[in-house]
């Protein structure tokens, strides 16, 4: 195992069993996170990426839901065998998280200052004093202005951006290996958008916090991110650095994400395309590939078997079955 | 908060007469001559024109009503037709009882409704949860009058410890309020239960709770510090309506425990036709109704901060 | 936003023609509402169907049998005057299914048509409304029925009236509330965007959607007047003896409770019986009517 890996999950999958039938909406994940690295996560909406945070997390309510097989290995350790106890000593300390709606991620009835603090005074083993003068100190870092007056305050006094950045500050109190962010900004007005995602690079590359970036804008990948990783419907179908991504692409989706991409460079006039049909019922997902139906390379193949995930080049992951020999799996 | 207050209060007023008027208007529902009812059968027509004129039962009805309005205003509900006695000073003497028996329902209510509701919730799709249901649902449909009757059979009969009549003389008798505050508050408890249960469910839902197990919480603190308050929010502002419901629905558990209460009072003066007597008590529990309401709806703007502050 | 494709999805639910077949089929498979259906036909066959059912004439005097436990020919017991329990508990049915059914359509018919007027035209009439019915539930149910009933005299009749004209304020909310709700609410913007006209709207979604809660509303309370009605008899309020009542039937008994404590188990059974039917089968209701309901459990 690579000295640097901070996070490697192996074939993650969670399923959700509900009235309406069982809902695979994890099937087959996997994905690597070096120290210090930023790795965005992009896919629509339904492929599974917020619900493969949740899993790594071990934050999916069961029942309805279930992680029914894979490896989680965080820090040579494997999350999904961690007791309950070892899991609350990692989240909030080691694995941090942040969420797309700022509005209703926080406490309406508990001070911004006392869902800070409690986070520090849990792991940090801090005074209450201590915790508080933290705490001030994170909310001057993430750019709350009179941080002293505002820890007092209730999140409904602070407007959406200002209670992202109280977000993030409390994700950040008790400097994590690995911040997991869910759209941090998808909720925001563009002009935060930009605000807020610098200063969690910024952070980053002051603390040296390895980021799992969960976005649908490409823009922001190529923008923040080393790595990326491209979904669709529970599968992870390609994994690679920002550049060959951007340069090399090789699963037939990310293809189609490319080009539904609008362009402000030399081919501004050419046409957006988008991927043709909708993503497959995740209640009863197809015998192959689960992209097959919209795919415009598919092969006989493609209707019958599930590819399989394979490094094509070094650190460059796919899973299709353009890049696998015929027959020739090895499961 | 303090104009939040004020104009609660100020809202008051029409409702306050409308209680006023619609309690006044019973009167006229009787059939037959009050005075008469009053008096008895052989009594003069002189007298009782006299009564009549002596009450102000001549004039026309606005005028009366205003004669009303003003009496209630000053604390006087009326005269009783049998004791003779103020129906204030009756409703004062009889408070005590009513009010311990409401108190003791209220708590039993509470602290096992919330109790339940929070476990079944926890435990959601659990044994324990699906008890809890249906718990609800016998809770909601047992006569209150009735469960009285059954404790009495029960704790009269097989467990002789807890006293199944009165109110144990002067003074306050803890476990005479036992069994009477148990069948009152029963149906309480289930819709606690059910409340708590639905309500701390919907807050487990909530994004902030995900944020705070995110931070590694105990599910302990989690349910607690961060669902608690928010779930109770729903459950309170419930809690004073409902003593105060309890206050209007001691009359049958008072009557059934011999209880010296308000109820019982009232129960006694349904069967002697005693209309001042029900006509204040009605009164009475209706302003006690609206009054509780006015402290919830403030206690609520104190536990969410988000009215607090708009 | 979700609540966006929740409303999408209630209209979709709406625009299908077999609505009721498929809420049908949600309450089939719910078997508590199930239980609810069975107690409340059984209890409306034994109405119906009292002076079939029952072994003996309920208000038959007969001295010379008071008091007797239950046995063959008295399978409840006789009370003190004698009379079988058991016929007295099926006459006791139909009081009790006839103030249900009454008093409710009394204080649905009144809630219906005021609060749909003040919710659809607003304005002075809405606060005017509304004031009014503030008044009402200023005052605890059963007292303000108590009080009345203590002014009126007991008769059926004016069971009905005591206990329709306190139910009323809550429909009156109910329905003011959904007609606001559906009034405003997306799905009928989307409707009024492609063109539909009012009185479809009102015929399609604003009614279907207002009146799911308050068939739920209806059983419920139905539940809950039988229980009232249980209490005014047995404060000698309701139903006049020698009729059978199980309120009544429960007050006799009261004294008797230590030596005869059948006189009271059996009406309380009895009432409590039929009011956790329509309790269920108004739970169930509310599970099978409530669209939104299902989808939240699906997402």
């Amino acid at each position: 195992m690579d000295q640097e890996l901070l996070l490697r999950v192996k074939e993650l999958r969670t399923h959700f069993y509900t009235d309406a039938g069982v809902i695979k909406a994890a099937e087959g994940v996997n994905l690597e996170i070096r120290i210090g690295e930023t790795l965005g996560v992009v896919g629509e909406s339904g492929s599974g990426k917020s619900v493969a945070a949740m899993s790594i997390m071990r934050l999916i309510p069961m029942p309805p839901g279930k992680i029914v097989s894979g490896e989680v290995m965080f820090d040579g350790k494997d999350l999904l065998k961690a007791s309950e106890d070892d899991l609350m000593r990692i989240r909030g300390n080691d694995i941090a998280m942040i969420f797309q709606d700022p509005m209703t991620s926080l406490n309406p009835v508990l001070t911004v200052g006392e869902q800070i603090m409690e986070a520090i005074m849990l792991h940090l083993k801090a005074g209450r004093t201590e915790a508080k003068k933290k705490a001030v100190e994170m909310l001057k870092r993430v750019g709350i202005p009179e941080a002293e007056v505002r820890i007092d305050n209730y999140p409904h006094q602070f407007s959406g951006g200002m209670r992202q950045r109280v977000m993030i500050a409390m994700a950040l109190s008790c400097n994590p290996k690995l911040l997991i962010a869910d759209e941090p900004t998808t909720a925001l007005d563009v002009t935060i958008q930009a605000q807020i995602l610098d200063l969690m690079n910024d952070l980053k590359r002051e603390s040296g916090t390895a980021i799992m970036l969960i976005t649908h804008d490409l823009g922001i990948v190529a923008e923040l991110c080393q790595r990326v990783l491209v979904m669709y419907a529970g599968n992870t179908v390609e994994y690679t650095d920002v550049v060959s991504l951007f340069t090399k692409p090789m699963h037939p989706y990310t293809w189609g994400l490319l080009r539904s991409l609008p362009k402000l460079d030399v081919w501004a006039k050419q046409r957006l395309e988008p991927i043709q049909g909708h993503p497959p019922d995740l209640r009863n997902l197809p015998q192959g590939c689960n992209f097959a139906q919209r795919c415009n390379h598919k092969k006989p193949i493609c209707e019958q078997q599930k590819p399989t995930w394979l490094e094509i080049e070094p650190g460059h992951f796919v899973s299709c079955f353009l890049y696998e020999e015929e027959g020739k799996r090895h499961d | 908060m303090i104009r939040f207050i004020i104009r609660r209060i100020f809202q008051l007023i029409p409702v306050l007469l409308g209680i006023s008027m619609l309690t006044f208007g019973m009167m006229s529902l009787v059939p037959g001559d009050p005075v008469a009812l009053m008096l008895g059968q052989h009594i003069s027509h002189q007298t009782m024109d006299s009564v009549r004129q002596e009450l102000g039962l001549d004039l026309p009805f606005l005028n009366r009503y205003l004669n009303y309005l003003w009496n209630a205003l000053h604390g006087d509900f009326g005269r009783s037709y049998i004791q003779h006695q103020e129906v204030s000073q009756m409703l004062l003497d009889k408070i005590p009882v009513t009010f311990r028996l409401a108190v003791a329902a209220s708590a039993i209510a509470i602290t096992f409704g919330v109790l339940i509701g929070v476990l079944s919730a926890v435990r959601q799709y659990s044994f324990w949860d699906t008890f809890t249901t249906f718990f609800t649902l016998i809770g909601l449909s047992l006569p209150t009058f009735w469960l009285g009757m059954v404790l009495q059979l029960v704790f009269g009969v097989i467990f002789r410890i807890l006293p199944i009549s009165g109110s144990g003389g002067e003074g306050f008798h803890l476990q005479y309020y036992i069994l009477p505050g148990f069948a009152l508050g029963f149906a309480s408890m289930a819709m606690y239960a059910g409340l708590t249960r639905s309500s701390m469910l919907e807050v487990l839902g909530e994004d902030y709770i995900r944020t705070a197990r995110a931070k590694g919480l105990s599910k302990q603190v989690v349910v607690f510090k961060h669902g608690m308050k928010n779930a109770l929010i729903p459950v309170s502002t419930h809690a004073g309506m409902d003593f105060a419901s309890l206050m209007g629905g001691t009359i049958l558990i008072e009557t059934i425990f011999s209880l010296p209460g308000i109820g019982y009072m009232l129960f006694n003066a349904i069967s002697r036709r005693d209309y001042p007597v029900v006509q204040g008590v009605t009164l009475f529990l209706a302003l006690v109704f609206v009054v509780v309401n006015l402290l919830v709806d403030i206690s609520y703007a104190f536990l969410n901060p988000q009215i607090r502050y708009d | 936003m979700s609540t966006n494709s929740d409303a999408d999805k209630t209209l979709e639910l709406y625009e299908t023609s077999s609505l009721f077949l498929e809420i049908w089929d949600r309450l089939k498979r719910n078997k508590r509402a199930i239980l609810g259906l069975f107690l409340v036909i059984f209890l409306i066959l034994v109405a119906l169907f009292a002076n079939v059912i029952a072994p003996y004439d309920p208000v038959q005097i007969a001295l010379k049998d008071s008091l007797k436990e239950p046995n063959l020919a008295h399978l409840m017991g006789t009370d003190v005057l004698g009379r079988d329990i058991f016929s007295r508990i099926i006459y006791g049915a139909r009081a009790s299914l006839i103030v249900g059914v009454v008093a409710t359509s009394i204080s649905l018919v009144i809630g219906v048509i005021i609060g749909a007027f003040s919710g659809y035209y607003g304005g002075w009439l809405d606060s005017l409304m509304m004031r009014i019915t503030d008044i009402f539930s200023a005052f605890p149910f059963f007292l303000l029925a108590i009080a009345i009933m203590t002014f009126l005299g007991p008769s059926l009749l004016n069971i009905f009236f005591a206990l329709g004209i306190v139910g009323w304020t809550n429909y009156a909310r109910l329905i003011r509330g959904q007609v606001i709700l559906v009034k405003e609410s997306k799905y009928i913007e989307a409707a009024r965007s492609i063109g539909a006209k009012d009185r479809r709207i009102i015929l399609r979604h604003i009614l279907p959607n207002a009146l799911a809660p308050v068939i739920v509303y209806t059983a419920l309370n139905i539940g809950g007047v039988i229980l009232a009605e249980a209490g005014l008899s047995f404060l000698g309020l309701g139903v006049r003896p020698p009729a059978p009542s199980w309120g009544s039937m429960l007050a006799e008994g009261k004294d008797f409770i230590f030596n005869a404590s059948w006189l009271v188990v059996w009406p309380g059974v009895a009432i409590f019986l039929t009011v956790l039917g329509y309790n269920l089968l108004g739970e169930g209701l509310r599970n099978a009517l409530d669209p939104r309901l299902n989808l939240r459990r699906i997402k």
